[in-house]
């Protein structure tokens, strides 16, 4: 199901008057896109759970704050991405402690993705999770959702000297990894 | 940027944005968001739908209001004639109004025994036992209601019939009278 951006408006405004069915048509519409960027932070389809759960917790608790000036899914991909960031100390130590990550299980229960396609997708997720968690980070925030470095700065509470280090060792150890 | 680092990205970006979660969310989120339908929440529903409640919604709300008026008073109305026509107050009534006709009855009793002793040379024997007669059935009727009454004290009907008799026989004594006075000027 897609919606264009008025219907959207008009169900966040539903939601900001408690209307619980209105939120759950916009979870249901982005669930997967926010388990997906949860995952790969943390590399933990556990964490990633929880942290999904605590994103649209967050956005139901925030959602008065929306003001209707960029898109739903943007506000809420912020929000994530922040909610993440902020309990990236919890779900390293985490992370650490838990078993390795089911990616393949993942992928294969998707019927969406051309099984072709998944040994390619399942390495290049194989590589990002090797790379060390601030290097990682900055990587998918930069060079796969599109923040700028001085975004990064402010999500992050890093230097925007330190977020550019952090891309190109992501991008050095990505193409060896790789072999590229 | 060089062209390794340009195909890494354009790998990286054809990766899905969309992996579904092993289990479905949602019945734990609708958990905690309904353990955090607080008070203070609560109040924030409150204030964020009342313009629409006053201002959407205001015929539902204007009519809604008109109802509850007409309901209380039909109901303030169903009570009060209610109370009105409750066997207590009709008892306390119909004992006063007794007493009233019992006061006039006395009189017209009085009245007629003694225009009947002064003028009885002007009246039949035939008017005189037909009067007589009316007036000790009358007197019979109302000793057996006072002795029905004495036994059963808050039976309004049987006072409401003692009423009726008192209030008819004093009516004939006064038309008597009346007629015997005609008779005597």
């Amino acid at each position: 199901m897609e919606l264009n951006k008025l219907e959207e408006f008009e169900l966040v405004k539903k939601i900001q008057k408690g209307n619980k069915q209105a939120f759950k048509t916009l979870y249901t519409l982005y669930v997967d896109k926010i388990f997906c960027l949860s995952y790969r932070m943390v590399n933990d389809s556990h964490i990633a759970e929880d942290l999904t759960q605590d994103i649209f917790v967050r956005a139901w608790e925030k959602i008065n704050n929306f003001g209707f000036k960029s898109s739903f899914f943007t506000w809420l991909y912020r929000l994530a991405v922040n909610v993440i960031i902020r309990k990236k100390e919890k779900t390293n130590r985490i992370a650490e402690q838990e078993a390795d990550v089911e990616i393949e299980e993942l992928y294969k229960n998707d019927v969406a993705f051309e099984s072709e396609k998944i040994e390619s997708f399942i390495d290049c997720e194989k590589a990002l999770k090797n790379l060390p968690n601030q290097a990682r980070y900055v990587f998918i925030l930069h060079d796969m959702e599109g923040f700028t470095h001085k975004e990064i700065e402010k999500i992050m509470n890093i230097s925007i000297g330190t977020s550019k280090a952090h891309l190109f060792r992501a991008r050095k150890l990505l193409k060896e990894e790789l072999s590229l | 940027m060089n062209e390794s680092d340009k195909k890494l990205i354009e790998m990286y970006k054809t990766l899905p944005k969309k992996i579904k979660p092993p289990k479905d969310l949602w019945d734990q989120i609708d958990k905690r968001l309904t353990n955090k339908f607080s008070l203070k929440d609560s109040i924030a529903y409150f204030f964020n739908n009342f313009k629409d409640l006053i201002l959407t919604k205001k015929y539902v709300f204007a009519y809604s209001l008109i109802g509850i008026c007409v309901i209380s008073f039909g109901l303030l109305f169903f009570f009060n004639v209610s109370n009105q026509n409750k066997p207590d107050t009709q008892y306390a009534l119909a004992e006063k109004e007794l007493q009233d006709i019992v006061l006039d009855y006395e009189k017209a009793r009085s009245k007629i025994i003694k225009l009947i002793k002064d003028k009885k040379e002007f009246f039949s024997d035939e008017t005189i036992v037909s009067i007589q007669t009316n007036m000790s059935l009358m007197d019979e009727t109302i000793k057996e209601i006072k002795i029905a009454l004495k036994n059963d004290p808050n039976n309004y009907e049987l006072l409401a019939s003692l009423t009726k008799v008192y209030f008819e026989e004093t009516n004939l004594l006064f038309k008597t009278s009346n007629l015997m006075k005609n008779y005597d000027n």
